[in-house]
């Protein structure tokens, strides 16, 4: 179930942006592409990772270790 | 120049008030409860008095370098070392924005128990999405309608919880010291270091020579309408009960009863959040995709408006684990995070500016001569 809601979470990611990529790619904007494929690939990342509910430090832990007074 | 929409002095006040007001409800009232209980008023007006300090910073900031965010002062004024702190700003502005996006899901979690928490996230980005590729102008007018509704009906919602509170339960003034009371100021002072966010949005005001009266006024309407909110649950549940409250209004408007009809007044509150809350992620939202496409020199920020809507929708199921890991974050980062961002470095680049500036002209006379 894990891996149908993986791939259906990349393609709509992927299709959600398709239109403006193509846009993109038609006026020759390389760095809006690039933009949007770094952005993109960084939410898919982070996304299968909830989905497979994969244990990393949270944001919040990482913020919290980098306070100096915090234990 | 990437926005081409401008928006009034007040219509850039209101949303600078909707902004902060909705996080003061949600998260900052809680903070300042436990630090300072019963003396949590007394700790706003204080945490407000040093707030200024931040607001006045980045207000002298977008005046000094008229018609330039925040992002674009960093990259062109401050070498490589601004480019670092613009990106350490556009973090800043991601995290705060998953930060909202998590506490809208959790506040509903809290009342619909089954609703998994990313149907909230996805509806709410949905429509912030939607309003940041819309554009500012219409952020700006869509809040101008409702901040005015929201702030009647609060007023109507004090009202009616009046004869559930008893005042005497603010007292003893000061019974525990200062030391609580700084607690709870440095915590207000956080809350309003969010308003360099403000630094995004003020180069599109109409009359920017206008700007510091318009924010002064922000701070002293943002700390009228946070004094009902500090001292209403202490009133009615003591101070010690309202420490341990996860929203202490929202415990607080389910008390109120207007006669054998009207006594379910949660959804005023529930509206309340996501009124405040869409126009909060909105504009974070929308600075961040401006300040990125501003660093990476883009002709728009529309096409980053989606790619970043999956980034934070992802990002805000990976903040934290559960309601715990927040409550820890508000309490042993919010603050000194949103001091150091929202108040030093806006105080640092101030001075530095004025040095540079200093520096330049001794350059240019030294030439001339």
């Amino acid at each position: 179930m894990n891996l149908l809601y993986s791939l259906a979470f990349v393609a709509l990611a992927v299709a959600s942006v398709a239109f403006q990529a193509a846009d993109a790619i038609r006026r020759k904007q390389f760095k809006v592409l690039a933009a949007q494929g770094a952005i993109l690939a960084l939410a898919i990342v982070l996304g299968i990772l909830a989905i497979y509910n994969f244990r990393i430090p949270s944001m919040a832990e990482l913020l919290q270790a980098l306070v100096p007074w915090q234990a | 120049m990437i926005e081409k929409g401008r928006i009034s002095n007040i219509q850039s006040a209101m949303l600078a008030i909707t902004s902060l007001t909705i996080m003061g409800h949600l998260i900052v009232l809680t903070l300042v409860i436990s630090h300072s209980k019963e003396n949590g008023w007394i700790a706003a007006i204080i945490g407000t008095a040093l707030g200024l300090i931040g607001i006045v910073a980045v207000t002298r900031l977008s005046q000094r370098f008229p018609g330039l965010t925040l992002i674009e002062i960093l990259f062109r004024h401050f070498s490589w070392p601004g480019k670092i702190a613009a990106i350490v700003y556009l973090l800043y502005f991601f995290i705060l924005t998953l930060l909202a996006v998590r506490l809208f899901g959790e506040a509903y979690k809290s009342i619909l128990y089954e609703t998994p928490l990313t149907a909230f996230i996805v509806i709410i980005l949905l429509v912030s999405a939607y309003a940041v590729y819309l554009g500012l102008e219409t952020i700006g007018r869509m809040n101008q309608i409702m901040l005015p509704i929201l702030v009647v009906m609060a007023i109507v919602v004090a009202y009616l919880t009046m004869p559930n509170k008893d005042y005497s339960n603010l007292l003893p003034i000061l019974g525990e010291g200062w030391m609580p009371v700084g607690a709870g100021a440095l915590s207000v002072m956080g809350w309003f270091g969010e308003i360099v966010i403000m630094g995004m949005l003020l180069p599109y005001v109409q009359k920017p020579e206008r700007l510091m009266k318009a924010n002064l006024w922000v701070a002293a309407l943002t700390l009228i309408f946070f004094l009902g909110p500090v001292t209403g649950p202490v009133a009615m549940f003591g101070a010690t009960e309202a420490a341990k409250m996860t929203f202490p209004t929202f415990s607080e408007v389910r008390y109120i009863e207007a006669g054998e009809v009207l006594n379910r007044f949660d959804a005023i509150a529930v509206l309340f959040w996501t009124v405040g809350l869409l126009f909060r992620i909105s504009i974070f939202y929308y600075g961040l995709c401006l300040g990125t496409a501003q660093a990476l020199k883009l002709k728009t920020y529309r096409p980053l408006v989606l790619p970043f809507g999956w980034l934070i929708g992802a990002g805000s199921l990976w903040f934290a684990a559960d309601y715990e890991e927040i409550q820890s974050f508000l309490f042993g980062v919010y603050a000194p995070l949103n001091i150091t961002m929202g108040a030093l470095l806006p105080v640092l680049l101030l001075l530095l500016s004025r040095l540079i500036q200093k520096l330049r002209k001794r350059k240019e006379v030294a030439e001339e001569r």
